[in-house]
């Protein structure tokens, strides 16, 4: 007891606590100002400038403010960038919003041509479906993603009906054509 | 008879083939909490129960692998266990699906039937039965596809900082609370300077008293804190001749034994030999403060 009383008296361990706690102050003033300034670049995301070491959070604030201002081709391109960044939480919201950003551009083709946009129609639903489903595989509770891949169902196009063959037989007896049978069989 | 006899004859040499592979045959019960209900993204348990003859064992490399099984049904985990009984083993194998099938109206769907090897005498081979669940749609049926709203994609939300702010406040407390305790322990702690340690203090108070002019009455002022110092470590009035006991008492100061010994006989002679002579030239107030210090150090050994 009295080695224990001596040691917490020591000026040595003092020291050493007041090091540790103001290496603590350090760590954790830093994280607090390096979080709340992230923190302020998601709210104005329009201040956000993207380069390699930018990180993915704030790629993806910039990218959905792109995608709501309709620049959604530079959207997609910043989505893509971060596909496999960040956390798991990061890369699911990452995934159903290129999803959701693939599957409205297919919604506003199918609702106004149809199938005349087939083609492009269904290229954006796979994509659609294909976010969508890592979405959920990444948070089966998306109840969002779970919406939208069930609408990219629903609007997904037909598929096309093959074109007949357009076969005119020249032989004079079906029994020529179909080989394993000689010619001349009862 | 003859030839009835001869055309049973491969039946009859088969017959013990049979009757083995018919014991062999593994037992397979499947069991799912419910087969209805369920929508597009919903995990699926799906739990087999097979029995087999104890010397088999199961061939976990050819147990099915997670992923995709089709384009609308995923394998998430495949898991098991053993559990042994009266000559059988039984293996509960744990299946979890994902479905994604997207439909306008309930639809019944087949989860697909898995093979499953065992190792032992010969191969074994069972398959889990095939299994029907009847999947319903989200979006109400009667809503036409251009009415549908779709979810909106999502805002990033803020990064979490409560907990940083928590542990920098903790941390700030902490050090506000050792600081007042170091400087305590320094003796600089001006509302407990009482609790102090004796030379702490006193090295604090020969500080104050350089400032001013040094004249004999200084000097004498700081003989007397030092032998206060003294007094106050040893827990009563210490006379050069007890010197030594105080020493074995406190053994950090023995090291200071020569010093303490010029300290005291420059007392006795400032105070007692000739009160009235001036101050020797080489007792330097400077001494003093660094007999002082020494102590300090000594206290802090001490403790």
């Amino acid at each position: 007891m009295a080695r224990l009383m001596r040691m917490w008296r020591s000026p040595m361990l003092i020291w050493g606590l007041l090091a540790a706690l103001l290496a603590g102050v350090v760590y954790e003033s830093y994280a607090v100002f390096r979080i709340a300034r992230q923190n302020t670049l998601i709210s104005q995301p329009e201040r956000v400038e993207v380069d390699d070491k930018t990180p993915p959070v704030l790629v993806l604030a910039k990218a959905h403010r792109l995608e709501r201002s309709g620049e959604t081709q530079e959207a997609l391109r910043l989505y893509t960038t971060i596909l496999e960044r960040g956390d798991e939480h990061l890369r699911e919201q990452v995934h159903y919003n290129l999803g959701t950003l693939y599957l409205r551009e297919a919604a506003q083709l199918w609702n106004a041509k149809g199938v005349l946009e087939y083609v492009r129609v269904n290229t954006l639903v796979a994509l659609a479906k294909e976010q969508l489903q890592k979405t959920l595989r990444l948070n089966p509770a998306n109840w969002d993603a779970r919406f939208n891949l069930e609408y990219a169902h629903r609007i997904t196009p037909p598929a096309k009906e093959r074109e007949k063959a357009d076969w005119h037989g020249a032989k004079p007896s079906v029994f020529a054509t179909v080989p394993t049978i000689p010619g001349g069989a009862p | 008879m003859f030839k009835l006899l001869f055309g049973l004859s491969p039946a009859l040499l088969l017959a013990p083939a049979l009757a083995c592979s018919a014991e062999l045959t593994p037992r397979i019960e499947p069991s799912a909490p419910r087969n209805f209900g369920y929508v597009m993204g919903d995990l699926i348990d799906y739990h087999v129960l097979i029995t087999v003859p104890e010397s088999y064992a199961l061939e976990t490399e050819y147990l099915p692998k997670p992923g995709a099984l089709d384009e609308w049904l995923d394998l998430r985990t495949v898991s098991w266990t053993k559990t042994n009984a009266k000559d059988v083993a039984h293996y509960r194998l744990r299946l979890t699906y994902q479905v994604f099938k997207g439909v306008r109206q309930p639809e019944k769907l087949t989860i697909p039937s898995l093979p499953v090897r065992f190792q032992g005498q010969a191969p074994l081979e069972a398959r889990t039965p095939p299994w029907y669940i009847t999947i319903a749609p989200i979006i109400p049926p009667d809503i036409a596809d251009e009415k549908v709203e779709i979810r909106e994609s999502v805002v990033p939300e803020p990064l979490p900082i409560l907990s940083h702010r928590l542990r920098l406040i903790a941390y700030l407390a902490g050090t506000l609370a050792v600081l007042p305790l170091l400087a305590w322990r320094y003796g600089k702690l001006p509302f407990f300077t009482k609790t102090a340690p004796p030379f702490a203090r006193t090295m604090r108070d020969l500080k104050k008293l350089s400032r001013k002019p040094a004249d004999a009455d200084a000097y004498r002022t700081a003989i007397k804190l030092l032998h206060r110092a003294l007094d106050d470590t040893a827990g009563f009035r210490l006379f050069a001749g007890e010197l030594e006991s105080f020493l074995a008492d406190h053994p950090a100061f023995a090291e200071l034994r020569d010093e303490l010994n010029h300290f005291f006989a420059l007392s006795r002679q400032v105070f007692f030999t000739a009160p009235d002579a001036p101050i020797p030239a080489d007792s330097l107030f400077s001494r003093l403060e660094a007999l002082c210090r020494q102590c300090v150090l000594a206290e802090r050994r001490s403790v």
